[in-house]
């Protein structure tokens, strides 16, 4: 689940300076935001590192199966994280 | 419906939870809710509806604050008291939580205008103190079919259940008709400590925030019986009765008459 991938993100959601938990309460509900409006691929932009394994961990527990598609170490404490929002009705 | 930045903050420590999310905030934004009584059950019930973003709540009460009032009814302070308890509750809540709307109600609930008063609500939290009062919501619920959120506070011991309407029991089921007036408590009993009311009244705010927000309730067909002597939780199961006179096939106004009892939520 690490390294590049060729999928596109469709939208980007950028959580510099943020920690967390709202890390993970932001990418959630963008993610479900995305779910409920036809699915999508959203990139993570994040320089908090305990955040780039906690968020992939507690999407797990979410009744939403989201996949986490790659997570790359851009540069320093920079990440980007790729997941995939299934498509869900209301 | 997209839940702001602000929102999104305020709410985040409820949204982080596996089974919450945007969509059951949302629930609880668009919820209408009747807290009846502004008292010791009604303070807490008030509170953690507010906290929990329900997106409005009407708090339905007649009594002025009381010096009497203050171990307990944590939403007043010694400025308040001779004020209407609702206007001071209201004010309060929206203090704490700016983005719902808080209603006051000063009125007081009888069996004649409980039929009115409750219509249109999402859920009712019960806080109420009285077998009359008590009575009347409860029927009024049944006969509106609005879900209720029953709790009780009599010295060490507290009391509470779920009602949804025509699919569980409700208070009238378990309890046909209430006390004689022999068999209501003295002056004595009318004693409680506050954190009795908070716990009590917790927890029906919790079961309505759960049940608004689309989530399962424990409290279904049950009541949670709390004694505080031993710290002891129980569940008795009770059942709903087809022949009820509130929630049965055939309603049956059935007004409970005001007795001398004391009052003490």
């Amino acid at each position: 689940m690490t390294g590049e991938t060729t999928e596109t993100p469709t939208e980007v959601l950028d959580l510099h300076g943020e920690r967390c938990p709202n890390t993970f309460v932001y990418t959630k509900i963008k993610l479900e935001d995305m779910a409920y409006s036809g699915g999508g691929v959203l990139k993570v932009l994040l320089d908090h590192p305990p955040a780039v394994e906690n968020i992939p961990r507690s999407l797990k527990e979410e009744k939403i199966k989201y996949e986490v598609l790659s997570v790359v170490n851009t540069s320093g404490n920079n990440y980007e994280l790729l997941i995939r929002a299934p498509s869900i009705e209301e | 419906m997209t839940l702001s930045l602000d929102e999104i903050k305020r709410y985040s420590r409820q949204l982080v939870l596996p089974d919450f999310g945007s969509r059951q905030q949302a629930r609880l934004k668009n919820a209408k809710v009747m807290v009846t009584g502004a008292g010791g059950l009604g303070c807490p019930i008030s509170v953690y509806l507010t906290l929990s973003g329900v997106g409005r709540i009407d708090i339905v009460d007649m009594d002025e604050v009381d010096l009497t009032n203050l171990n307990r009814q944590f939403l007043y302070g010694p400025d308040d008291v001779g004020k209407p308890k609702v206007k001071i509750a209201a004010r309060r809540l929206t203090e704490i939580n700016p983005e719902i709307e808080v209603n006051p109600i000063v009125e007081k609930i009888t069996y004649d205008n409980a039929f009115d008063l409750i219509k249109g609500y999402d859920a009712v939290v019960d806080g109420t103190d009285n077998f009359p009062v008590r009575y009347a919501v409860n029927d009024a619920c049944a006969v509106n079919r609005t879900p209720l959120f029953h709790g009780a506070v009599l010295m060490y011991e507290g009391r509470a259940m779920s009602i949804i309407p025509k699919e569980t029991a409700c208070f009238r089921c378990v309890f046909p008709d209430a006390p004689p007036a022999g068999m209501v408590p003295t002056c004595r009993e009318a004693g409680v400590v506050g954190s009795m009311t908070g716990i009590i009244g917790s927890i029906q705010a919790l079961e309505a925030v759960r049940y608004l927000a689309g989530l399962d309730i424990g409290l279904k067909d049950r009541i949670l019986i709390l004694n505080t002597d031993t710290m002891t939780f129980d569940k008795v199961n009770v059942k709903r009765r087809e022949d009820c006179s509130a929630c049965g096939d055939v309603f049956i106004k059935k007004p409970v008459d005001e007795v001398c009892e004391v009052r003490s939520q």
